[in-house]
């Protein structure tokens, strides 16, 4: 068989672009094992591939954690003084 | 002695306060210019912001700045840490249920019907968002569009106190529609922050206060931005798993955290959860005080009591 047919050209370059994706995906993996980067997978998105698609998130602040969402350091107290500083309601 | 200035901006009023009143110039100056970088490139209303470049990108891996990587990251965080229940991926829900348009652009509260739009669909869901932090790349399958305004001002706010603290070496809280941040050193005897319905009227009309020396304070609840969708009231917070408003129970619901991105998290959950909220909220430490919809007061995890009676909403 003729190497270069089309059909083996393109099987070539999809092969290609999966070896690509499971680098990247390797890649992102172990960054997550290293910490600081929080990893979900699942099947069937779109975009640019077929394959398997991966969401990783980020935290920019300065303490939050990738595992849960973080309580206080100190609990609120009820206010002793008077008047207030600002107000929280529904915007 | 504290001084505070505020202004109207991303579709609400920022408040920033300053512990040291001649910081307050520089602090605002600071605000401004944190929220003009926000509303550019998160606001999904500005046909100019980069989501709404990103939004016409939809199925190509497009680099991001720096700014909407992290705003994206947060969004994703909190769609990962409420197992969806808080998930950016409510754009076209939401977009669905009228909210297509700065709030401002809007019929006034209940005045005016929008009319139907496009039928509620549950959102695609946040895991399908292709997302990698380290080169700040995003992939949007198609049809899929984002709305980061579950996150965006709690991002905003956590961003914008910790920079004013940091350049101005003094006590700063920054209250952008209720979601409130602190950073620095608190004024003694700590912030004290009134709770209330709604944030135009929490000072005047508190309904308790508390005091908090770090982190945030956020307050969700289905008393604002309303409108009508065929002859139906409807709100801003959207279930992304039917993509409608969630099953009336919270009036409102605040919550005290370590960083107002996840006090605005939990308490946007809780809303959408409902009566299975107080649990929820009690297994993760969070302090909280849910008003139902007859007026009743819960705390959970430390949120000092109170139980205000409170007027029934019809």
């Amino acid at each position: 068989m003729n190497p270069s047919t089309p059909e083996r050209m393109a099987k070539r370059d999809r092969s290609r672009r999966k070896a690509a994706m499971v680098t990247a995906v390797a890649a992102l993996l172990g960054a997550a094992t290293a910490g600081g980067i929080g990893v979900a997978m699942a099947a069937g998105a779109t975009g640019t591939t077929d394959t398997t698609t991966m969401t990783t998130t980020t935290d920019s602040s300065d303490s939050q954690s990738q595992d849960q969402l973080q309580p206080p350091v100190t609990n609120p107290d009820s206010s002793s003084g008077t008047g207030s500083h600002s107000g929280s309601g529904a915007s | 002695m504290t001084a505070r200035a505020s202004f109207p901006a991303l579709g609400t009023t920022a408040e920033v306060v300053v512990t040291e009143q001649e910081k307050l110039g520089d602090a605002t100056k600071l605000l401004r210019a944190e929220l003009d970088a926000v509303d550019r490139t998160c606001s999904r209303f500005r046909p100019d912001s980069e989501i709404s470049l990103l939004h016409r990108q939809t199925g190509h891996a497009v680099h991001v700045s720096p700014l909407l990587a992290d705003a994206i990251g947060v969004a994703l965080r909190a769609a990962r840490l409420t197992g969806g229940l808080v998930d950016p991926t409510v754009g076209t829900a939401i977009r669905a249920l009228g909210y297509d348009r700065d709030f401002a652009a809007l019929p006034a509260d209940n005045r005016a019907d929008i009319g139907a739009a496009a039928s509620p669909a549950p959102a695609p869901g946040w895991h399908r968002v292709l997302f990698d932090p380290a080169s700040a790349t995003v992939v949007l399958p198609r049809r899929v569009h984002l709305d980061l305004g579950a996150t965006a001002k709690a991002f905003a706010a956590d961003r914008a106190s910790r920079l004013i603290a940091r350049q101005l070496g003094c006590g700063v809280l920054v209250n952008l529609g209720g979601d409130v941040a602190v950073a620095g050193s608190a004024p003694a005897g700590g912030w004290r922050i009134a709770v209330g319905d709604d944030h135009r009227t929490a000072v005047d009309q508190a309904q308790t206060t508390v005091a908090m020396r770090g982190g945030g304070l956020a307050t969700s609840g289905t008393t604002r931005r309303r409108w009508l969708r065929a002859g139906r009231p409807v709100h801003h917070i959207v279930d992304p798993r039917t993509g409608r408003n969630p099953v009336p129970y919270w009036r409102t619901v605040s919550v005290t955290a370590l960083s107002c991105v996840d006090a605005n998290t939990a308490s946007t959950a809780a809303v959408v959860l409902g009566e299975g909220a107080t649990a929820w909220l009690a297994a993760r430490r969070l302090p909280a005080r849910l008003v139902a919809l007859d007026g009743s007061v819960t705390t959970v995890a430390g949120w000092p009591g109170d139980d205000v009676a409170l007027p029934e909403v019809a």
